[in-house]
């Protein structure tokens, strides 16, 4: 009996890729709706520029069809897509002009009025203030769902580092919004 | 923050082990920091779920990625929540397949069998063209060509169901008009003739009596039955605008039938099987262009219903009972909720009036849709 495209796994969904046109588009599409929102709030929280962001989650989606094989036995598809979309990430932050210092942002943030904000706006603010390591994992965590041990596989490091970083990530946001959140627990 | 705080974020994470859980919760109960560091965790968390900015990618976006591999673009990008919405219904089903699989297939049974009983022209032309617009089965991914208007016969032909009486001066139908007398289990269909009024008590469905036509050796017993024979008209309002009036390929369409088994005093479950119309309103791709699909076309729907009457709803004229049905047709799940009340006319038999809220849930294109009705049920129950 025939199978809906989203009723097979990961990895038959992959040698799909390779077959003929139309099966490989059906597949295509079904990976993409499975995984693009996370590859997406990836770029988007990791590099902070939309434009950036937006170049990086096509480019990723593109790379990631092109490297269709046969060959290769997919275990782990969204550490796949996140960890070609981290090198496309870091690609484009290598490239970029060398921004406002991290004191120097941190005090333009603390300028604004923040009791006017919205919480989320403060923390994507927050994330940009982190440096990459911990942004990452704060992103591969809290957008993309990933287990400790994913996060490791992805970024070559231990788990417990993985999880040290998560905390020590959370730490800073909490710091750089501990204003906010003072009167929030205060309510 | 304090190291100490560690386990609050592995908890929120799901990454505690349960064991070092009553070490969190005597935590949270003897320091005020705690609790605050887990609302500012709380607060932070929830926030990044509702990054809706975030976790959509723009469609232009996703059309570029979909272009430049040489595909035609999807239609949408199906949300994270809708996924799992759809996945957990997915679920839900699959566990209870041998339950349903049980029920369709009884349900086919009851469904041939009364089919037999039913004029067969139109039986399998259950989606059909209508006016002039493109009828589709979302199922399948080519688009079916539109097919010519039927013929509209000139002359309607009404057909009865007439059973012998077992005193053979008696002036029936079957008598007078020298149609086939029946005196089996098994009535056969006839054309009525003009004198129908002196024989009207003894034609079915004009007599819901229809315990007094059947020879009395094929009647069970009574006050031993469970099982009841429903038959019901259909009237319903969709929740779409319709511009596609309804197809009119399908017999004794808007009726339903149903046998119930009465389990106890409060529960029955039942089989039933539809004639009926959904609106469909869905979108597709041919040749990267979108299009927007409506169409009126007829279902046969097969579905398991559960019932349940409030003992407290139970008065001398009647009571009230609500009902679940889960089912199918040829493209999709349906569901239906509804209230009803049965109210006894003759003995054991009962007239049924209900309010019901239709659900069918299909897909085109990998993409799921659905189509909901609401309106009134009403028709007959008898007893066997």
């Amino acid at each position: 009996m025939a199978k809906y495209y989203d009723e097979y796994s990961d990895t038959e969904l992959y040698k799909m890729l390779c077959e003929d046109r139309r099966t490989a588009e059906q597949a295509f599409t079904e990976i993409f709706n499975r995984y693009s929102s996370r590859i997406y709030a990836y770029c988007r929280r990791f590099l902070g520029d939309r434009e950036e962001a937006l170049d990086a989650f096509q480019e990723t989606f593109i790379r990631f069809h092109q490297s269709a094989s046969k060959e290769r036995e997919m275990t782990n598809l969204p550490g796949f897509l996140l960890t070609i979309a981290r090198n496309l990430c870091l690609n484009y932050k290598r490239d970029r002009k060398i921004g406002v210092p991290v004191e120097e942002a941190r005090n333009l943030f603390y300028q604004d009025n923040y009791e006017s904000k919205e919480l989320l706006d403060l923390i994507t603010r927050a994330l940009d203030l982190l440096e990459d390591e911990y942004r990452e994992v704060f992103i591969l965590k809290e957008y993309a769902g990933m287990q400790y041990s994913e996060i490791a596989e992805i970024l070559n490091i231990s788990p417990a580092n993985a999880k040290t970083r998560a905390f020590r990530a959370k730490q800073k946001i909490k710091e750089i919004l501990s204003p906010y959140l003072k009167d929030l627990t205060r309510n | 923050m304090e190291e100490k705080y560690q386990i609050i974020y592995e908890y929120l994470d799901g990454e505690l082990p349960p064991v070092q859980e009553s070490e969190l919760f005597a935590l949270l109960a003897t320091d005020q920091e705690a609790r605050n560091e887990m609302k500012s965790a709380l607060a932070i968390k929830e926030a990044v779920r509702s990054d809706s900015v975030a976790f959509v990618p723009p469609i232009k976006s996703t059309n570029k990625i979909f272009s430049a591999l040489g595909f035609s673009e999807p239609s949408a990008i199906a949300a994270t929540a809708s996924i799992s919405k759809f996945a957990a219904l997915k679920n839900w089903l699959l566990l209870q397949t041998k339950y349903i699989a049980t029920g369709i297939s009884s349900a086919i049974v009851t469904a041939a069998i009364m089919l037999m009983l039913l004029p067969k022209e139109n039986a399998n032309d259950s989606i059909s063209n209508v006016s002039s617009t493109k009828i589709y089965n979302p199922k399948e991914t080519i688009a079916q060509q539109p097919q010519p208007m039927p013929e509209i016969k000139e002359k309607v032909v009404y057909k009865y169901i007439v059973v012998e009486q077992k005193n053979p001066d008696s002036k029936s139908v079957a008598s007078n008009d020298q149609v086939i007398k029946l005196s089996s289990s098994f009535p056969e269909i006839i054309k009525p003739q003009n004198n129908l009024n002196a024989g009207r008590a003894q034609m079915f469905p004009m007599n819901i009596n229809i315990t007094n036509l059947l020879p009395e050796e094929i009647l069970p017993d009574k006050q031993d039955s469970k099982i009841s024979f429903e038959i019901k008209g259909l009237s319903y309002a969709s929740d779409f605008e319709e511009k596609v009036r309804p197809a009119e390929k399908q017999s004794l369409n808007n009726s339903s039938f149903s046998v119930i088994y009465d389990y106890s005093n409060e529960f029955a479950f039942g089989l039933n099987y539809s004639r009926e119309n959904f609106y469909q309103k869905f979108e597709g791709y041919e040749n990267n262009q979108l299009y927007q699909y409506e169409q009126n076309p007829n279902f046969e729907t097969f579905s398991l219903i559960g019932r349940y009457s409030l003992e407290f709803l139970k008065f001398d004229y009647g009571k009230i009972y609500t009902q679940a049905a889960i089912g199918g047709n040829k493209v999709g799940f349906v569901g239906r909720l509804g209230i009803g009340a049965e109210i006894p006319i003759f003995k054991e038999h009962s007239l049924q009036v209900g309010y019901d809220i239709s659900n069918m849930y299909y897909r085109h294109q990998s993409k799921w849709f659905s189509s909901s009705k609401k309106g009134l049920a009403f028709g007959v129950k008898l007893k066997l």
